[in-house]
């Protein structure tokens, strides 16, 4: 019961945090970060400082407005935050990491090797400690942004209707439609009863938002989407740069439909590196 | 007072179950806004990052699902190079399962199904408290 009163109390002062947005409590950390991460850096400056002014000796605080400054390219600014941050917390793993990124950003090795030393100590399993101590010692610099693939040959305008044809002969397929990088539908039938330009906009934009977020998290970028809705499931597949999204059976489930797609578009894929162009109704077999 | 339906069980203890499928990694509880309310376990600077990602991801896909007529957003599975994760809607905001590459995925759904009828037997049981709460603020 204790427990529960406890969850209830915490609860409590979530749900006045979420009445009274601009009152400032401890977890405005999370919530500046999360401003910062969707590009709202005026906000989330804003609301660090609030919470600054009120928290001074908070250490996570500085490490966030840190990284505030750095995006908004202030990195002296940037740096002050984050040797706060560890003046506070020695050991802060993300201050640390920061902080060894900017060194090495400038040649100073042995600064660099200190700082992410002491990242370590922080948070020894974290993926982006990990690669930045692999370029420090020598490594090839991993920590460069995902690009996007160029769009491969296979994937050309002419064969955009057979990648349809082998994704609609899936058990778990309804329709399918093809969306460019920028969000415009590039093959398929425009959607019934849908604002077609929005819903492929939104689409493109759900598998490119989430990139520097995946890449932060060190997870790499996001190659599929299932989304299930009251009435309908959907299925998202980033293909070269390009989305395959596809209406899916009622039943269908993201295994199988992971399942069925992948080799297709492997299959479209490995045909051509090898030189051969694939037969559409093989492949739909 | 009488206590209505099932658990006195906390946010923290059906996340700390949800973690316990094979599998999976981190769990937690995430405000639509991308403000972390709970998660499984203490003390990883990523699950404040992982919390903003569900809100982001579950906000855009619920988009897309009802701009396609297909309602409002229950749950969506997504596939990363190095993981895979899973985010079901929940009227807090949204429940988030990290898991490994090979996890089952079909599994951890259903795993999600449960842990989202306990979240809401909570947040039904606590909600009153929290009003009475603020009555006194």
């Amino acid at each position: 019961m204790r427990e529960a009163a406890g969850t209830s109390r915490l609860l409590g002062q979530w749900l006045r945090k979420l009445l009274a947005r601009d009152a400032v409590s401890p977890d405005f950390v999370a919530r500046a970060d999360s401003l910062r991460l969707l590009g709202d850096l005026e906000q989330a400056e804003a609301l660090c400082a609030r919470g600054l002014a009120e928290y001074p000796q908070y250490a996570s605080a500085h490490a966030v407005m840190g990284d505030i400054h750095r995006d908004k390219g202030a990195l002296e600014a940037a740096e002050a935050a984050w040797r706060e941050a560890c003046r506070l917390h020695p050991d802060h793993p993300r201050a640390n990491l920061c902080l060894a990124q900017l060194y090495l950003s400038r040649g100073d090795l042995p600064q660099a090797m200190a700082a992410l030393g002491r990242a370590m100590v922080g948070n020894p399993h974290s993926p982006e400690v990990a690669r930045l101590s692999h370029r420090l010692h020598g490594g090839a610099p991993v920590d460069q942004p995902e690009k996007t693939a160029a769009p491969p040959a296979w994937l050309s305008p002419a064969r955009f209707s057979e990648l349809l044809s082998s994704a609609r002969a899936c058990a778990s397929v309804v329709e399918a439609r093809l969306v460019g990088p920028g969000g415009t539908l590039v093959a398929g039938t425009p959607l019934a009863g849908a604002d077609t330009e929005t819903a492929a906009h939104l689409a493109a934009t759900l598998m490119e938002e989430s990139r520097p977020l995946m890449e932060r998290l060190g997870i790499g970028h996001l190659r599929a989407a299932f989304l299930r809705g009251e009435r309908r499931r959907l299925g998202l597949f980033e293909v070269s740069g390009h989305y395959l999204l596809s209406e899916l059976m009622p039943e269908a489930q993201p295994g199988n439909v992971r399942s069925e797609l992948q080799p297709v578009i492997a299959a479209l894929r490995r045909s051509t590196d090898d030189g051969v162009r694939p037969d559409a109704s093989q492949i739909a077999a | 007072m009488p206590v209505k339906s099932p658990p006195d069980r906390s946010l923290r203890r059906i996340l700390e179950e949800l973690r316990t499928q094979p599998g999976v990694t981190t769990a937690l509880l995430a405000a639509s806004d991308g403000l972390l309310i709970a998660r499984a376990v203490e003390g990883d600077d990523a699950d404040e990052l992982w919390a903003a990602v569900s809100a982001v991801l579950g906000n855009l896909g619920g988009k897309l699902t009802a701009g396609l007529g297909g309602g409002e957003l229950q749950s969506a599975a997504f596939t990363a190079v190095h993981c895979q994760f899973v985010v079901r809607r929940v009227s807090l905001g949204y429940l988030l399962a990290v898991a490994q590459p090979e996890a089952d995925v079909e599994g951890i759904c259903a795993g999600m199904e449960t842990a989202a009828r306990e979240v809401e037997a909570v947040t039904a049981l606590l909600a009153p408290t929290a009003r009475e709460g603020d009555e006194h603020v």
